[in-house]
């Protein structure tokens, strides 16, 4: 039988419920901002109905739980997608500052220093017994081995600042496999207690967001809503465990014909190597082991080609010392990075370009025409021609000739930035979409929290005018004794 | 669909960020005039214009080569017209020495020919652009030196060819070598004895050896057939399977003095010219003209035996016949007409050479004309991969300015807004 007394307990429940509920809201309201909050919702059920002669009378409301409102399948394909949002990123940010290093089209770039290099020929060729043509080519080719050297030099310097990023990148996944990890223990713990975590739930949906940003991970959730984090099949965390990673050096490869050393991912337990191929941090060990490496690779090879096709020609040509001689080599060095001008006359036992002379400079085929220039022509038209052949006879430079191999390098850079650019700008689509999709469930919107607020507030003023009443009903009936 | 607070913002600052990058990206191609500033802009239009920098480089230089050759043949072909005019000079200085047996006189036209000769070899050592233009290949010193005694002119340079590029796989020769100018004069001698009674279409022939500029002789085959009573036909040519050279010139007819036997004039017809065929492009012997001269060669009575005919070739740089000729004047010798005739030939020779730098130059100017019209066609290129269509950004400027303003004003009043707004 419902009483008055009944009346004011569900007066008391309705009152608590909605005071809860406005608990709830007031804490969406103080999350609107908080990336990676998820909306919660208080979930408002009658209490067990009483019964009676007249059928079952309901005895009010209460709370039954705070849920979290979140779509898993959202957030994995945000996941996927970061992960190669991450790796385009990353090699867009490494490619933009190759491309920067080359700085073309450009007068300043490679391009331009080479040009003015075989211009200086054609010049030299002109004049070839003048000593304003030899100062120019001179300075022309200190300035083309200076460009060579500079790009060297910052491509090196960019690929070992690289392997500092990349340590920091895997310290910073390290860092968050083991947040996830405690935060699993976390969660199952406060899980088993009957209490629904959603706060911690949702820092560690942020940490896996961040982490995929980072790496090509996968996840898990077993039943107990535990996530296991795989990297490239290992396991990095799970509930409680996790594994450290670390870069160690591996095989030395060649790439585009020059030697470079390689960093691979262990795990710090086992040293099995992780495969490492999405996220910013995947983006930055393919541009450390490959992207780098092919772009000096090919400077090397481009620079291998211009001192060894030219030394072979000026070796056969006469300068114009007293008396002429033959037999010395323009350039010294075998690559980008060693080229240099040598014009030394290395018969007297001085070292390859310790004593370079505008003199050894060999325009002429001749040692007795001083006016001959079958030399210097012939190197002039050296960075047109093709097939480029080395000593051997082997094929230089892919078949191609000077001027395309290295237009074809730097296309390649660009063609990868743009494309990396155009990688960014639709996986930033596609996430913008998505994250829209996820913020239409999670976000939290202040006019449905105030129409909340206001929807509570009534049922709690309404539920405090029931007690009231009952309260009434409670002074008439004393009355009447 | 629900939109949260945080959605409006992010949509707005995402568009807002779109719109700004591309202003940005306009406004620098504005500023710069320039559509591609990274290769990344367009990779196939940046690596064009490299191929296009790099060919205007190559065409600037190529016109200047140009523009250096035409210089160099132009003071070519001058200094040839002057030595052309001296020649002519020296003509006429043999003309007043011809007839006067005056010591003095002869001594005062040798002083002439003294003043041209100094001047010649002058100009033939000739420096324009810091090279001795006369010189062949061997441009750094002077081609013709005073050597030897009495002194001799000699010629120290070489017959190489000096060519510049002009255009890809174009090469032009841009000089005239001072062995083609003033040192491919030559005089074949001939000697003997032609028999007085000997049948018409009688023939005897000879070989004489000629030694071209590089020093390379060649078999040329001197025949005298008989034409009439005391006169007789030269003609000459290149003995049968001979190669390196081919020849032109040289029929000339000669009569003899019925008395005296000896020639009544100098052989002379069209000099004989031998051509050697270059083995090296750098180093092409000049064509050889030579003048055949009567020398001992007389018609007489050979008792029966047959003609005799001999000949000697010499080769005589223009320089040593002016030295010739300035000491037979200091002798007291007067010009012959063979002289006159010699002097001649040289000036033909010299301005066949003249010409021959003008054809050159010619040839310079239809490059240059061709070279200009393919940079405008470069410029062209360039300009359609590189420039911006200014109409064209000035416009997507100002309609992304506009979205932006919309954008902006869109944003001021919807996130502002609130239920809150509405709530006593």
């Amino acid at each position: 039988m419902s009483g008055i007394s009944q009346l004011l307990e569900t007066a008391r429940r309705a009152l608590l419920s909605q005071q809860y509920g406005m608990a709830v809201t007031g804490h969406n309201i103080a999350n609107a901002s908080t990336p990676g909050y998820s909306r919660q919702r208080a979930e408002f059920s009658p209490t067990v109905p009483m019964a009676t002669i007249n059928g079952f009378l309901g005895t009010g409301v209460m709370v039954e739980n705070v849920s979290r409102l979140r779509n898993r399948f959202v957030d994995q394909q945000i996941r996927s997608s970061n992960d190669s949002l991450g790796m385009a990123n990353a090699e867009y940010q490494i490619l933009s500052q190759i491309e920067a290093t080359f700085n073309e089209p450009s007068a300043s770039g490679l391009s331009g220093a080479m040009d003015r290099f075989f211009q200086a020929w054609q010049e030299l060729s002109t004049h070839p017994e003048d000593a304003v043509s030899r100062n120019a080519l001179m300075v022309d080719a200190k300035a083309m081995t200076d460009t060579f050297h500079r790009l060297n030099a910052e491509m090196r310097t960019l690929r070992g600042s690289l392997r500092d990023e990349i340590t920091s990148k895997l310290d910073r996944i390290n860092t968050l496999a083991k947040d996830i990890a405690r935060l699993n223990t976390d969660i199952l713990a406060a899980g088993s207690g009957g209490q629904n975590p959603n706060d911690m739930k949702d820092l560690r949906d942020t940490k896996l967001e961040e982490l995929s940003l980072l790496a090509n991970i996968s996840i898990s959730e077993d039943s107990l809503g535990s996530v296991n984090v795989s990297l490239g099949g290992t396991v990095i965390a799970g509930n409680g465990d996790f594994r450290t990673l670390r870069a160690v050096p591996g095989t030395t490869t060649s790439i585009a014909g020059t030697d470079f050393d390689q960093l691979r991912i262990v795990t710090d337990t086992s040293g099995a190597d992780v495969m490492l191929t999405g996220g910013e941090a995947g983006g930055l060990l393919k541009s450390y082991n490959t992207t780098i490496p092919e772009s000096l690779g090919r400077q090397d090879r481009l620079a291998e080609a211009i001192i060894s096709s030219i030394n072979e020609l000026h070796a056969t040509g006469y300068g114009r010392q007293n008396p002429p001689r033959n037999g010395i080599n323009f350039f010294t060095g075998t690559d980008a990075g060693s080229i240099a001008i040598d014009l030394t006359d290395t018969s007297s036992g001085a070292a390859p370009g310790t004593a370079p002379s505008i003199d050894n400079i060999a325009a002429s085929s001749s040692p007795t025409a001083g006016g001959n220039n079958d030399i210097a022509l012939l190197i002039a038209g050296l960075d047109k021609k093709k097939p480029l052949l080395a000593a051997g006879g082997a094929t230089l430079l892919d078949g191609l000739s000077i001027s395309e191999y290295y237009n074809q390098t730097v296309v390649r850079i660009g063609s990868g930035v743009n494309g990396a650019d155009t990688m960014i700008q639709s996986q930033e689509l596609v996430i913008a979409q998505l994250t829209q999709q996820r913020e239409s469930v999670s976000g939290v919107s202040l006019d449905e929290e105030m129409t909340n607020m206001i929807k509570f507030q009534h049922s709690f003023d309404a539920a405090a005018r029931l007690v009231n009443t009952a309260n009434e009903m409670y002074q008439t009936i004393l009355e009447m004794l | 669909m629900r939109i949260s607070d945080n959605s409006i913002v992010a949509d707005f600052l995402a568009s807002l960020n779109q719109s700004r990058a591309r202003i940005n990206r306009l406004n620098r191609q504005l500023s710069t005039q320039k559509r591609i500033l990274r290769v990344s802009d367009d990779p196939g239009g940046a690596s064009a214009i490299l191929r296009l920098n790099s060919d205007l480089q190559r065409v600037a230089s190529y016109k200047e080569a140009v523009s250096g050759g035409k210089s160099g043949l132009k003071m070519t072909a001058d200094s040839l017209g002057r030595v052309a005019d001296l020649l002519q000079e020296v003509k006429g200085v043999l003309t007043g020495a011809t007839g006067s047996a005056d010591p003095s006189l002869l001594n005062k036209f040798a002083d002439q020919v003294d003043q041209f000769l100094n001047l010649g070899v002058e100009i033939a050592n000739t420096q324009f652009d810091r090279k001795y233009i006369f010189g062949g290949t061997n441009t750094t010193t002077p081609p013709f030196v005073r050597t030897g005694t009495p002194a001799q002119v000699q010629y120290q340079g070489d017959a190489g060819a000096i060519s510049y590029q002009v255009g890809d796989g174009v090469s032009q020769v841009v000089n005239v070598n001072g062995l083609a100018a003033f040192g491919s004069v030559g005089e074949i001698s001939l000697n003997g004895m032609l028999d007085r009674n000997a049948a018409v279409n009688t023939m005897v022939s000879n070989t004489v050896q000629v030694t071209d500029g590089l020093g390379v002789s060649h078999d040329v085959l001197i025949t005298m057939r008989k034409a009439d009573a005391n006169s007789w036909v030269m003609s000459a040519a290149l003995p049968p399977g001979s190669t390196g050279a081919t020849l032109s010139g040289g029929t000339a007819t000669v009569s003899f003095d019925p008395v005296t036997g000896k020639p009544t004039e100098t052989l002379r017809g069209a000099p004989l010219v031998l051509t050697p065929l270059a083995t090296s492009p750098a180093q092409a012997a000049p064509a050889l003209t030579m003048m055949v001269r009567a020398g001992t060669l007389a018609e007489g009575v050979t008792g029966g035996g047959p003609s005799t005919l001999s000949a000697t070739h010499e080769n005589v740089s223009v320089f040593n016949k002016l030295l010739e000729l300035r000491d037979a004047l200091r002798s007291g010798n007067q010009p012959t007409a063979d002289d006159m005739a010699f002097i001649g030939i040289m000036q033909d020779v010299v301005m066949r050479e003249e010409a021959r730098a003008g054809s050159l130059s010619e040839s310079l100017t239809t490059a240059d004309t061709y070279l200009t019209a393919h940079k405008e066609h470069l410029l062209d290129l360039l300009g359609d991969k590189q420039d911006i269509d200014l109409a064209e950004i000035g416009m997507k400027l100002s309609q992304e300015q506009v979205m932006l303003d919309a954008a902006l004003s869109a944003a001021a009043r919807v996130i502002p807004r609130s239920l809150l707004d509405f709530l006593k």
